[in-house]
């Protein structure tokens, strides 16, 4: 199983940069890859056990996966599963530490893909490593510019 | 007088025919204490569209039976599956196929 990690340190107080995080809806502003999505159910906002539709384009393809929260701790961990037609796809976590100057963030992107369609998958998306790290670089860094922005 | 034409109504579910493998009829193994001994076909996976909730259904049950019932993923096995009553396999969550 895959993993892919970047931490930012961040010129904003943990409950800002949770605040951000957690708000699948407008995520679309900093990911390459997520246009945004709905909470499904009834739910608006993040909280163990809610269920995200999420919106996804690259170049010409669009498509949707299922988010489920599995972790949110305020301030401090916010962790999400994804899934496609029932099929683990992959765990997207975000941990918050303080800081003397803000909060330092760090995104990872664990690989949940079993068996056949993990190797089939590595096959055909060779540069999904690399497009992932790239875009949880440009993820962090928009978050960042743009909570910096604000203070 | 012409009926005015009704705009389609969208369904409040996904329904997939193929599913990790499988297609509609091709039987399964479903990890129930109450059906251990019942037989049964894939139907379709579904989701709910506005919760998010999935399961699979499945056709069939005891031996002349052909009930449609809904079971979690989890709980969806492959037809050899079991040996001597004790699940010897991966689920097709844990091991998924591909539509080939």
């Amino acid at each position: 199983m895959k993993s892919i990690s970047e931490s930012i340190e961040i010129n904003a107080a943990p409950s800002a940069v949770f605040a951000i995080v957690t708000d699948l809806p407008n995520m679309g502003q900093y990911s390459p890859e997520n246009t945004g999505g709905k909470w499904l159910g009834g739910v608006t906002t993040a909280a163990v056990g809610a269920k995200f539709r999420g919106t996804n384009a690259q170049g010409k393809k669009h498509w949707t996966t299922l988010a489920e929260v599995t972790t949110c701790s305020p301030d401090t961990n916010f962790v999400f599963r994804i899934s496609s037609f029932g099929m683990p796809v992959a765990t997207w976590t975000y941990l918050l530490e303080a800081t003397a100057t803000g909060t330092k963030v760090t995104e990872t992107w664990d690989d949940n893909r079993y068996g056949i369609m993990a190797i089939l998958s590595g096959l055909i998306l060779k540069e999904r490593e690399s497009y992932t790290r790239t875009s949880i670089h440009q993820t962090l860094t928009l978050m960042k510019d743009h909570l910096e922005a604000r203070s | 007088m012409a009926r005015k034409k009704q705009p389609a109504v969208e369904s409040k579910f996904i329904r997939l025919a193929s599913w990790s493998g499988l297609n509609e009829g091709d039987p399964v193994v479903v990890d129930s204490e109450r059906d251990k001994r019942g037989k049964f076909t894939f139907v379709a996976y579904v989701e709910n569209k506005a919760t998010g909730d999935h399961w699979i259904e499945v056709r069939g049950g005891k031996p002349g039976e052909a009930k449609t019932r809904s079971f979690t993923l989890d709980q969806i096995y492959p037809a050899d599956a079991r040996k001597s009553g004790k699940l010897v396999k991966p689920s097709f969550v844990e091991a998924p196929r591909l539509p080939l």
